[in-house]
């Protein structure tokens, strides 16, 4: 039987990790880099609980470090979605490079 | 008596609170009220004026005894910079004129701008120029007189200006303003000196720095540590301050083209009291210039081409206020001849009869004016002593005083006359005479253009009102009688030390008989119904003199060519070296930034993304760093 180890977890949060990066890098709309920032917080937690498993089975620092994450995750997701729409209703556009700063005209 | 001469600040204060109050309220409170502005000012001087008798009673009363109070203004390092008051002589007699002519002018305002949409602005105006006349009359020391000379010189300012949408009367305003520059920049740069020369008297052993009671002693200071000639350029500094003020030789141009102020603001302030403040300041600053020889004859000279040019412009004018703003000229000059030949007080009393006389002449023909609607021509007018009398007999009144026929101006005049002629100058004495002949022909020329003969307009005459004629008929009083009720005690009131004794029996009849001439030259060539000699006949074998008076003598054409050539030249040079020196620096130095941030600018193309995946991947490369070095460590 295919044996699962500990590399196996990292390599899949590997993986998570750089989709959610392409996500963030890629991704022109604001909601998208939204929940690309989830993934790579996802990655972290599948890292956490995976190092907390294999190295030590009795103390359970990583699962609470994972729980942890994802509550902070929740909020600032509620607060970005919040400040999404309050950017929609004062530019009606949610596009990532659409709003700048003009350059200041000196002459 | 104490305690009004110790509050007498309250008359300088007053008008600058009215002032601001009519200013402030001028598009609210008060805008609709005409009665407000009017009593307030009205109030505001009338109480200066009650305050005035108490200061005049409290100088006769205490000759040589003045009364000063002070108080320290700033601390400048070691100078103690006081304001204060200082009741003498002099300033009292000048704050009763003041007040008393300001009073009656006011009251006649009312009723001149009555149609005026800014009349509110108008009163203002008056009010502030009160507080800074009366500040300047009342002013202890030298500091606080040049504070109070440059805001004179700006309440004169605005009022020239006060029709401002008229293109004229704005430059005019301009004009004045910067040929009064002159003379105030040369004031203070001379009180500056003085101050420098006398600096060691100040500083041990004076209270108020400047101050006038000890002008005497610091002078001597100043004499003995300079040379003569150093003092003199001192003197001659502070002398261009009353040159400019009171329109005098080189600086006159500006006061004719102040005629473009409304009429009350021409007696007001181009006739009695504002022009009159160089006269009086020439009289504070007299212990320094009468140690300087040189000086005085300067003055007495500057006096005496001022007295005699302005007469002969006088005599082309048909403007009837500009006409009267030569007079005004010509009889500034005439006391500064005073001055200038040591008759002090002779050049005092000819200035406060000569301020009650010209602030009814020139409200005379403020009503005429008035009610011809704005017509200033004198060749369309004439016969106007059957509508308005009460205009035409105050008039001559007015014109008898100032042509010096035994009213008010006889005597005021014959006391300079002697006091030059004990001076011993006969060159400045003839002057003087042809002058006084002068003045008594040009203001009966206007007498007679206006009030006799036939009228010529084409305008409806309308009545005078009742609030312009007392103002009239008031005046008139001190313009009559003044001069021979003071004659006898005048200059033991206000003297510097020493009197003009010398009486020459036959003066008084030379100059009189002198004037009747003038008078009866004035009336053949003016007035209709004698006229023996057309005034083109004249004109014809003296075109020359005459397109010289017309021309102004050149003065002002020559100012324009030296301001037009030279100075615009200079201006345009010194302004492309300010284009292409200055700015060019200043443009190297902002646009290299610039430079430098637009070749930054490059890398950033306002993706976010891209910036993610730089800083991501130098990250990365920061990460892997750091792990071989401690694989290295370790």
């Amino acid at each position: 039987m295919f044996d699962v180890t500990l590399i196996h977890y990292l390599f899949l949060s590997a993986v998570l990790f750089c989709v959610g990066l392409l996500g963030v890098i890629v991704s022109r709309h604001l909601l998208r880099v939204l929940i690309s920032v989830e993934f790579m917080l996802n990655a972290v937690n599948i890292n956490f609980v995976a190092f907390s498993n294999y190295n030590d089975l009795i103390r359970l620092d990583g699962h609470i470090m994972a729980i942890f994450v994802m509550a902070i995750g929740v909020c600032e997701l509620a607060i970005g979605l919040a400040i999404l729409i309050l950017v929609f209703r004062k530019t009606h556009s949610v596009d990532a490079d659409g709003e700048y700063i003009e350059e200041e005209k000196w002459s | 008596m104490e305690l009004i001469l110790q509050n007498i600040w309250v008359v300088a204060i007053l008008p600058l609170f009215s002032f601001l109050f009519i200013i402030i309220g001028q598009k609210g409170f008060v805008h609709l009220e005409k009665k407000i502005s009017m009593y307030l000012t009205v109030g505001v001087t009338f109480l200066g004026w009650i305050f005035s008798v108490f200061a005049l009673i409290y100088a006769i009363q205490n000759q040589g005894n003045p009364f000063q109070e002070n108080f320290v203004w700033m601390y400048s390092g070691s100078l103690t910079f006081s304001m204060g008051y200082l009741i003498d002589e002099l300033s009292s007699v000048m704050l009763f004129m003041v007040t008393s002519i300001s009073l009656l002018i006011q009251i006649y305002s009312h009723s001149y701008m009555k149609e005026d949409p800014s009349y509110h602005r108008f009163f203002a105006y008056l009010s502030f120029f009160n507080f800074a006349m009366i500040g300047l009359v009342l002013s202890s020391n030298l500091f606080q007189t040049y504070i109070f000379w440059e805001l004179v010189g700006l309440a004169s300012y605005l009022l020239i200006g006060f029709w401002y949408k008229k293109n004229s009367a704005s430059k005019a305003a301009q004009k004045a303003f910067l040929v009064n520059r002159i003379g105030d920049f040369g004031l203070l740069l001379g009180i500056m000196g003085f101050l420098f020369l006398s600096y060691n008297f100040w500083f041990y052993e004076a209270d108020v720095l400047l101050g006038f009671s000890s002008l005497k002693q610091a002078t001597e200071v100043a004499l003995v540590s300079t040379s003569s000639k150093g003092f003199f350029v001192v003197a001659f500094l502070m002398f261009l301050g009353p040159v400019a003020k009171s329109a005098q030789f080189p600086l006159h141009v500006w006061l004719p083209d102040a005629m473009e102020a409304p009429t009350p603001v021409s007696a007001l302030i181009h006739a009695a009291t504002m022009v009159a403040a160089g006269v009086f300041l020439t009289a504070r600053l007299y212990p320094i210039f009468i140690l300087s020889p040189v000086l005085m004859q300067l003055i007495a000279y500057v006096g005496a081409i001022t007295a005699l040019l302005a007469a002969c412009m006088a005599l082309v004018q048909y403007d009837i206020k500009k006409a009267l703003a030569y007079s005004t000229c010509s009889q500034l000059g005439y006391m500064f001849l005073a001055l200038g030949v040591g008759a002090y007080s002779a050049g005092m009393f000819h200035l406060l009869i000569h301020a009650y006389v010209k602030a009814l002449l020139f409200l005379c023909a403020g009503a005429v004016i008035h009610s011809l609607s704005s017509q200033q021509d004198m060749r369309y007018m004439g016969g106007l002593r059957k509508q308005m009398p009460v205009v035409a007999y105050t008039y001559l009144i007015g014109c008898l005083s100032l042509s010096g026929i035994f009213l008010s101006g006889f005597s005021s005049k014959e006391q300079i006359l002697s006091g030059i002629l004990a001076s011993g100058n006969m060159f400045l004495f003839y002057i003087a005479l042809f002058t006084a002949g002068l003045s008594a022909f040009y203001i009966f020329r206007t007498y007679f253009m206006v009030f006799e003969g036939k009228y010529k307009g084409e305008s409806q005459v309308e009545p005078v009102s009742k609030v312009m004629s007392v103002p009239l008929i008031v005046l008139a009083v001190p313009s009559a009688v003044l001069g021979v009720l003071l004659s006898w005690c005048f200059d033991d009131f206000v003297s510097f030390g020493f009197h003009t004794e010398n009486h020459f029996v036959f003066l008084p009849l030379i100059s009189i008989v002198i004037a009747l001439f003038s008078v009866w030259l004035a009336s053949i060539f003016y007035w209709d119904k004698k006229k023996l000699i057309d005034t083109e006949l004249v004109k014809l074998p003296l075109k020359s003199l005459h397109r010289l008076f017309v021309e102004k003598f050149f003065i002002d054409w020559f100012y324009d060519k030296i301001l037009n050539k030279i100075y615009a030249k200079a201006a345009y040079v010194l302004s492309k070296f300010d284009r292409f020196v200055v700015d060019a620096s200043i443009d190297i130095t902002f646009q290299s930034p610039v430079a430098a941030g637009k070749l930054l600018n490059i890398v950033q193309h306002k993706k976010i993304g891209a910036y993610i995946l730089v800083s991501v991947f130098l990250l990365v490369l920061l990460c892997g760093f750091i792990m071989s070095i401690l694989n290295l460590i370790v």
